[in-house]
């Protein structure tokens, strides 16, 4: 009948309702958007951005849904790999969606406080000094910092979102620390 | 490196992501509308109106389970002529009002479309006119008729439920909801006593939704330029009675209000009379709802 509870559905099963019932894949992003979001936002320097790009990101995951082939219960690891892909080409992902995001409801102008205003920038500055100091990196690196450090993801998911062995995840971060340590990079982030 | 935290995330509030996922549910529903539409089966009809109602079936198909296979918790685009095909069919209204009623609206005021179902509602109920309420769906058509109340209109950015009436096809309950929106309103989100969300359709100062099932509504989500705001629903009570009242049930029928008053029932056959004549009855010919209750 398409009209459930979706507590008590694991992600998988919601994936897989998602065709006929189009609410389920909504609560797939009730669970995973702000981790999402999280992603593309320390991925692209752009808080803006980034909130377009989590909906392609579930755009493209729907329309990937047949794919999917979940090694535990979380669809998080899938949909940060999909989040890795749509971000690596973000311009051309958000032209590929344009129209569909051209749909989605303008923010409320309703007013926010001083302190919440400074709160953003602030947080829009420290996004913009991470970006940067990630720029040592190789692209293959990045994503391994992006997935276990910041997106607290296990080597053995990360290893999943990026479909690479987990050995690779390790020597990655191995290396990216080693670049760190060699340029002497102390982040204050 | 080890000691490198992960930076901080400008704030996305709730709404903002509940405004991003309802895109994405609706989104969803346009793209990947079912193409294999399942047969529209009405078995019946019970009100649950907060003035009064009468339903009527018009004409039903043989049908296969499950009936609402196709239901989407948001609305979709019509499909090309979709929107025709629903007026035509529910044209075929009988063209006197029930008891109570003094006439019927003939201008649609809102339509709510889930993939194959149409649901259409002509008039309004806070209009003293009334309002028709009509579903089309692959195989079936269902009208239901309410009365007219004069009721205060909402405030800006809420939404008030003016009418919640169950109905059943197939033997599988369905509730629709009618109601009225305040100035600004653009979006409404019914949680539903299940502690499902539909997406209503909104215009015209009005919002529309239904849902398989018998589940009430105990809030909603509104959107309006100010933002999204959740809002407690008191949803109508079901009808028990009524001078005025001719609702009742096609499946169980009398069990809902009976005329007490001979001009009443003198008035109800004269209705019932008009529906023989249209064709209009249940399956097997049995008589609709209220008429149930004046036997031969």
């Amino acid at each position: 009948m398409g009209m459930r509870s979706y507590s008590d559905v694991d992600d998988a099963d919601l994936v897989s309702m998602a065709a006929k019932d189009p609410e389920a894949f909504g609560q797939l992003f009730t669970r995973h958007s702000r981790a999402v979001y999280a992603y593309c936002a320390r991925r692209t320097g752009d808080a803006h951005q980034a909130e377009d790009l989590t909906s392609v990101v579930f755009l493209e995951a729907f329309r990937r849904r047949r794919k999917l082939q979940l090694s535990n219960t979380s669809a998080l690891p899938w949909l940060l790999g999909v989040a890795n892909n749509v971000t690596r080409n973000a311009e051309r992902s958000l032209r590929r969606h344009r129209s569909a995001l051209a749909r989605v409801p303008p923010p409320s102008d309703s007013a926010s406080s001083e302190d919440e205003a400074i709160g953003r920038i602030e947080a829009q500055q420290a996004l913009a000094r991470a970006t940067e100091a990630l720029r040592p990196l190789s692209q293959a690196e990045r994503d391994v910092v992006l997935l276990v450090l910041w997106g607290e993801l296990s080597y053995a998911e990360a290893a999943s979102s990026l479909s690479i062995p987990v050995g690779t995840v390790r020597s990655r971060l191995a290396s990216a620390r080693q670049k760190f340590a060699t340029a002497a990079i102390t982040p204050t982030m | 490196m080890s000691d490198l935290d992960a930076p901080p995330i400008p704030c996305l509030t709730d709404d903002r992501l509940l405004t991003r996922e309802r895109h994405l549910v609706q989104e969803i529903a346009t793209c990947h509308r079912r193409r294999q539409w399942r047969r529209f089966a009405l078995g019946g009809a019970v009100a649950v109106a907060s003035g009064a109602t009468a339903a009527l079936v018009v004409s039903l198909g043989a049908g296969t389970p499950p009936a609402f296979a196709a239901w989407t918790a948001s609305p979709t685009p019509p499909t090309p002529g979709q929107l025709t095909a629903a007026e035509r069919t529910c044209a075929a209204r009988p063209t006197n009002p029930p008891p109570g009623i003094p006439s019927l609206p003939t201008k649609v005021s809102l339509a709510d479309i889930r993939g194959p179902f149409s649901l259409l509602l002509f008039g309004a109920n806070t209009t003293t006119r009334g309002a028709l309420l009509c579903m089309s769906g692959p195989d079936g058509t269902q009208m239901s008729v309410a009365a007219g109340h004069q009721l205060a209109p909402p405030r800006p950015g809420q939404i008030t439920l003016d009418r919640l009436q169950a109905e059943s096809a197939q033997a599988q309950p369905y509730t629709v909801a009618e109601g009225s929106t305040g100035s600004g309103v653009s979006a409404a989100t019914l949680t539903l006593s299940n502690g499902s969300r539909v997406g209503a359709t909104v215009g015209n100062g009005l919002f529309l939704a239904w849902w398989p099932g018998t589940a009430t509504v105990t809030s909603a989500s509104v959107t309006s330029a100010s933002g999204t705001s959740t809002q407690p629903i008191t949803s109508p009570t079901r009808d028990t009675g009524g001078s005025d009242s001719i609702s009742g049930s096609a499946a169980n029928p009398g069990s809902g209000n009976v005329p007490h008053t001979a001009a009443q029932r003198a008035e109800l056959r004269r209705f019932c009379a008009h529906l023989r004549a249209a064709h209009i009855h249940r399956p097997g010919g049995q008589p609709v709802g209220p008429c149930a209750t004046l036997g031969s």
